[in-house]
């Protein structure tokens, strides 16, 4: 028997509940087959905001079977609003997303696939989320591949550009964007925008390609998605200060890139595509500049590994503040007896990959120090292009 | 000792009355883990008996089970784990009621707490077994059904879960 004596309590009234005449209103009174009867609205007479809260802590498999189980569940779940809800909820455990490009030789076509490497258990599975054959693609690769907030954007060799969710299946071509032509000095970048819940692309590229190419004249688009894919490439007003080299990155809704102004990088380059402007960030000074300048994302904060050959030792340097452009070592990592001298280096959680080889993948752990190793079953994803960390959605690239 | 300690420091309670019409009291400063319920006592209406017309005895009980765990004074972390494991154990339809009381009652941690056990409890369900669980039948024909699948395809393989439990 239950007691609410209440504590210490002077006013205290107790009521017996088993002892309570009331047949018709008692739930502990039901008989099995009124109990039965009521369980068909038990869920669904739960107010949506509730119902969305169950939901929206459901990983995008389980939301695209409960899809199937009625229309009231699969307006909900396919609504733009629970979608986008979803998204910022982020409970959806990371992913590794690889990307391989296969040439068909028989039908002189090109097929992408999409696979998902699940990387909680001991043994990564992996599964191929989509793959689409693509028609008519000239002697063109891949030249660069972003990926933010379960979006997966793409620029071909031959100019064009795709927006693809692999979880639904979808795939788009992008509007063109002149000039059409791309050169080497081309550069893209991809985000999620939570306070306007739209997708941005951003291309930096030489104005006026006939101008010799050591100093360019530098320009910036931008195309903002929020569903329907009509929108138009609008210019930045701002001129890009410094040109971008390498694949860029995305760090909590800014795209950073290396400057290429000379061999070894000393400056970065971002742009914020929350109020679209530019900034140059020096490197801090005591930085190595012994490896190609790699970036990190360290739990929404720009980083920059820089790793020491002799002693193994990769330190970790945060950017702290970007408008005086602060930055402070956060950790050294011993990566001695490891066997990498190239990190790959992701973030991942509490954790950064800094290795990864054939079949294995080594974590570390910033929090606890320690390392750890998980094989994953590579299969699917043998001579992939790329590989980044990824989170499903299920936001629809048809809707409005 | 209760004497004395409620000497030093004024304790309030309040009547919490059931939709079945039981009542409860309860410390103030338990009770007001519910936002809806702190807002009735700032706007002085609580002085007499508080109905919660909403919530039924055996899920307002539950509900002060979860309070009293949870108010700052009485129970320390390993306790309140324990006690939150032991929680979600309780039968789905329970959760339901609860959940329901939870966002009725504004305590936004209890809510948390049974969304998620709810979401666990479904997680890799085929439609087919989250349909008899929550006893809902498919108002979708064969072929709508075949079309939203084939929308995410990938989610159909692998390892789902056909229990009902």
């Amino acid at each position: 028997m239950k007691e609410f004596t209440v504590t210490r309590g002077r006013r205290v009234k107790f009521q017996n509940w088993e002892l309570q005449k009331k047949p018709n209103k008692s739930i502990l009174r039901k008989s099995t087959e009124e109990e039965e009867g009521n369980n068909n609205n038990e869920f669904n007479n739960l107010p949506v905001d509730v119902i969305s809260s169950i939901f929206i802590r459901c990983p995008a498999n389980t939301l695209s079977m409960l899809r199937c189980a009625s229309k009231s569940w699969n307006d909900l779940i396919a609504s733009p609003l629970f979608v986008h809800s979803h998204l910022e909820h982020s409970t959806e455990t990371s992913q590794l997303l690889f990307l391989q490009l296969n040439y068909l030789p028989r039908s002189k076509r090109r097929r992408l696939r999409f696979v998902s490497v699940d990387m909680e258990g001991n043994e990564g599975e992996s599964n191929e989320l989509y793959a689409v054959t693509l028609s008519r693609f000239p002697c063109s690769g891949l030249s660069g591949f972003h990926v933010s907030a379960g979006l997966v954007f793409f620029s071909m060799g031959d100019h064009r550009m795709y927006l693809c969710n692999p979880v639904k299946q979808q795939f788009f071509e992008l509007p063109k964007c002149s000039p059409t032509v791309f050169d080497g000095s081309d550069k893209f970048g991809f985000g999620y925008l939570r306070s306007t819940k739209e997708y941005k692309v951003v291309r930096i590229f030489n104005g006026d390609p006939e101008i010799n190419d050591w100093k360019p004249q530098l320009r910036g688009k931008v195309l903002t998605l929020n569903g329907i894919i009509s929108s138009e490439w609008k210019e930045i007003a701002e001129i890009p200060p410094c040109g971008p080299y390498g694949p860029g990155l995305l760090v909590n809704e800014c795209m950073y890139w290396p400057n290429n102004m000379n061999s070894f990088c000393d400056q970065i380059l971002s742009f914020d595509f929350e109020n679209g402007k530019f900034l140059t960030i020096s490197c801090p000074s005591s930085y190595n500049k012994v490896m190609e300048l790699r970036m990190v994302d360290l739990k929404g904060i720009l980083c920059l590994p820089d790793m020491d050959m002799w002693s193994s030792t990769l330190d970790l340097w945060i950017l702290k503040d970007k408008i005086s452009c602060i930055w402070v070592k956060e950790c050294s990592i011993n990566l001695v007896g490891l066997g990498c001298n190239s990190p790959i280096l992701r973030t991942w959680n509490e954790e950064i990959i800094v290795g990864g080889w054939s079949n294995r993948f080594v974590f570390y752990d910033l929090k606890g120090k320690c390392f750890r190793e998980r094989r994953i079953n590579i299969g699917l994803c043998r001579d992939a292009v790329g590989f980044e960390i990824y989170q499903k959605t299920l936001f629809s690239l048809g809707n409005t | 000792m209760a004497e004395a300690s409620s000497s030093i420091t004024e304790k309030f309670f309040l009547t919490l009355k059931s939709s079945d019409g039981d009542e409860f009291v309860l410390e103030e400063s338990i009770a007001i883990q519910s936002i809806t319920i702190k807002n009735m006592v700032e706007d002085g209406c609580s002085s007499s008996v508080i109905p919660l017309s909403k919530v039924d005895t055996e899920t307002l009980i539950k509900v002060i089970e979860y309070m009293k765990m949870h108010s700052s004074t009485s129970s320390n972390e390993e306790e309140i784990e324990n006690f939150d494991k032991k929680f979600v154990s309780n039968s789905i339809n329970t959760i339901l009621n609860i959940l329901e009381a939870a966002n009725f009652l504004d305590i936004n941690n209890l809510l948390e707490l049974c969304a998620e056990a709810v979401a666990n409890r479904i997680k890799n369900k085929t439609p087919e077994a989250v349909r008899k669980i929550f006893n809902i039948t498919s108002d979708f024909t064969p072929e709508e059904e075949a079309e939203i699948r084939n929308e995410t395809p990938w989610a159909f393989e692998g390892n789902l879960d056909h229990s009902l439990d």
